[in-house]
């Protein structure tokens, strides 16, 4: 069975000039040049918007929704992830955030809070329990999970099974909406303002579930440009009384450690970073992480603050939720009972296991692939080993393996061409 | 005028230069004087010149000779040098004399109207073609052997670098396609080895063999060796310092761990000299 994997980014030949930044820094070597065109593994690639931010011709681009696609929704609810409170300055009050999102045509504003906190709750009371292989690692990157999927393929176990805020958001919502509103349930939209592509590709095509809650994403690029005016205008006007007294306000998960900092766990440890994660990943798999029972892990530094869709520099970012934080954050109240209930029930686990989905870099067939292994560290040696580029592949190694799948030739290397006189009598 | 080429050959995988006498009669647009029947010898070199003691003194065997002297000389110094045959050019034509000659020796003679310039770049330009249809094909030869085999150092003392070989057995044993559990349980094993030699011994050679029935991880370091090889094996027995286990090292873990993950273990050891670990996995 061949699936195809959704990805919310693709080149666009006609922009690229083929200038190897998206290459060079993909952290799953997903990028090839081909043809002087950058060209994305659908099987390696796990959304982690390295490439989009690097680009500079911008022939990188995402695939998110417009935001007057949804307009034949009577009833639209938008639930912000709380990377985009983070993009202004703690001055700003969230509530006017909130407004400023009304005024481009969303009927309501849903925020994360309630089911940040319930989940944290919920995540206290799986890891009592949990009697399996440590540490369990967090769930709601999806970069993380595909990398997981595609490269460490065993630690999937450890993934915790509870689903994420923003989709239990979006289930509660579907839930209670159609009765409150009196409306059909086909009749409301719930979209979601997503920091980072991969959470584009995890509402389209979720590694846990049949089908997202949500009917669309919009990245906060584009909703930013949209409220920045209205935000000014309404904190011109804004008196602090106005803020509802039900108003809630959290920082969510999108900072690293946060998480950690909601549960009062003890034994953590919290990573960011593709490549750190990556080297964490490994020694988890070598079991050398002994003595950590939770990993908080996020592909991007800091966590989702420095997604690629953001605006705001990601320290800034960061410093604006503390200070947010410190500000105007409220406690939020839930019934323990009624939780612990749902949890009981298996309310707040994903649909489906994540499984793994390891890359098939050879055969499936064993003895060719060893034989292909064999003639891959053969071609490797005879290679230049500074890893220039110049062939279309990030790495020697790279090309090497390639090479023995058949997709280049070893006159791709300028440098071994060069070694051999293979241009001896030729025009160049 | 003496003019010469060397293409040499490119002895990297299936790269390799295959030429046939029928493709330089291809490229060349020559036509066969002698050797009709022998056109699909395959030859290594090129080489042309005029001059015959050059060709005596600098031909390799199993070449061509491309020649503007169409004498009986030509054709026998080809022959004295190992050559596979002779392309004349600019349209010279042999006499009969050579022309026997090459066809008692198993030459191939060739003519083309080309010039000796015109025709080395026509033999480069096709060998270019030539290599890149050898390439791209990815059919492996059949009686190649199933083993890979892969020898990695370990330095001793090194804490920073405890995990490399591993992480790096790891990656080619994934890039194979091996179950996922049983790669886990080779660099289980193998990150526990690296960890011994790293804490107990100099240095240490690992080498790890892979067939499509068994895994092999070979670690022989050169360390101060096992006393007693059934007390190590002992969960909790170490001998690891103070120091080490402030690091976080040395819980007596080790080896009963390594015989945890393995399908067979081999530990020979010798106090003063070093221990040799064999571990198997099978498939």
């Amino acid at each position: 069975m061949v699936t195809r994997f959704y990805h919310a980014h693709q080149v666009v030949p006609e922009k690229c000039n083929a200038h190897m930044k998206c290459m060079r820094s993909c952290p799953t070597q997903a990028i090839r040049i081909r043809d002087h065109k950058a060209v994305i593994s659908e099987d390696l690639c796990v959304d982690c918007g390295t490439c989009l931010s690097v680009c500079p011709s911008n022939a990188i681009t995402t695939i998110t929704d417009p935001l007057d696609a949804f307009s034949h929704f009577k009833y639209k609810v938008v639930v912000p992830t709380a990377v985009l409170y983070s993009q202004f300055d703690a001055s700003i009050h969230p509530y006017i955030i909130q407004l400023a999102l009304k005024e481009i045509g969303f009927n309501e504003v849903s925020d994360m809070n309630f089911s940040t906190t319930v989940l944290a709750h919920v995540l206290m009371k799986y890891l009592n329990n949990y009697q399996g292989r440590l540490p369990l690692i967090s769930s709601h990157c999806p970069s993380l999970l595909r990398l997981i999927q595609v490269k460490y393929p065993d630690l999937v176990e450890q993934i915790i099974p509870l689903d994420v805020p923003r989709e239990v958001t979006a289930r509660e919502l579907r839930k209670q909406l159609p009765q409150k509103l009196g409306l059909k349930p086909e009749e409301i939209g719930i979209f979601y303002i997503a920091p980072c592509p991969a959470k584009v590709v995890s509402t389209r095509q979720p590694a846990e579930k049949a089908k997202s809650w949500f009917d669309g994403v919009v990245s906060i690029r584009d909703v930013f440009s949209l409220i920045y005016p209205h935000v000014l205008a309404i904190k011109e006007k804004f008196d602090p009384a106005e803020v509802p007294e039900d108003f809630s306000f959290t920082t969510g998960w999108s900072r690293l450690g946060n998480i950690i900092k909601y549960t009062k766990m003890e034994n953590w440890m919290a990573v960011s970073g593709l490549s750190h994660l990556m080297k964490v990943l490994d020694d988890i798999e070598n079991s050398r992480l002994r003595n950590v029972d939770f990993l908080e892990a996020m592909t991007c530094m800091l966590g989702c603050i420095s997604g690629s869709f953001t605006v705001e520099n990601a320290y800034v970012a960061r410093a604006n939720i503390i200070k947010q934080r410190m500000k105007y954050e409220t406690p939020v109240e839930f019934d323990p009972v009624e939780v612990e209930q749902n949890f009981e029930k298996g309310y707040y686990f994903f649909e489906n296991p994540i499984l793994p989905r390891p890359t098939k870099y050879f055969d499936t067939d064993l003895e060719t692939s060893i034989k292909r292994m064999k003639e891959r560290d053969r071609v490797y040696q005879k290679l230049p080993k500074i890893d220039c580029g110049c062939c279309g592949a990030p790495t020697c190694l790279a090309f090497a393996e390639d090479f023995v799948r058949g997709e280049v030739e070893l006159t791709d290397c300028i440098l071994l061409l060069k070694k051999t006189n293979y241009y001896q009598g030729e025009d160049i | 005028m003496v003019e010469s080429t060397n293409l040499e050959q490119i002895k990297i995988g299936k790269l390799r230069l295959i030429m046939l006498m029928k493709n330089i009669k291809q490229a060349l647009e020559a036509s066969v004087i002698a050797g009709e029947e022998i056109l699909d010898t395959s030859f290594e070199h090129v080489y042309a010149s005029d001059l015959m003691s050059d060709v005596l003194a600098f031909g390799k065997p199993n070449s061509i000779l491309l020649t503007g002297l169409a004498t009986q000389q030509a054709v026998i110094s080809a022959h004295m040098a190992e050559f596979k045959g002779v392309v004349f050019v600019r349209g010279k034509l042999p006499k009969d004399g050579s022309r026997n000659f090459a066809i008692n020796h198993q030459l191939v003679l060739l003519s083309s109207s080309m010039d000796m310039y015109d025709a080395c770049i026509k033999i480069d330009s096709a060998l270019h073609k030539r290599t890149k249809i050898k390439t791209t094909g990815s059919k492996e030869s059949r009686n190649e052997e199933m083993v890979l085999c892969q020898e990695f150092e370990i330095l001793g003392d090194d804490f920073t670098s405890a995990g490399v070989v591993s992480t790096e057995i790891k990656s080619i044993l994934k890039k194979i396609g091996f179950d996922p559990k049983l790669i886990r349980r080779v660099a289980i094993s193998t990150y526990e080895a690296e960890l011994n030699v790293v804490m107990h011994a100099n240095r240490a050679k690992v080498i790890l063999s892979v067939t499509p029935y068994c895994i092999e991880v070979i670690v022989d370091d050169a360390g101060k060796g096992i006393p007693d090889i059934d007390l190590a094996l002992q969960a909790g027995y170490t001998t690891a310092t103070d120091e080490m286990r402030a690091m976080g090292f040395g819980s007596g873990m080790g080896l009963p761990n390594i015989k945890k993950n393995t399908d067979q273990l081999q530990i020979q050891s010798e106090v003063g000299k070093g221990t040799r670990l064999e571990c198997k996995f099978f498939i």
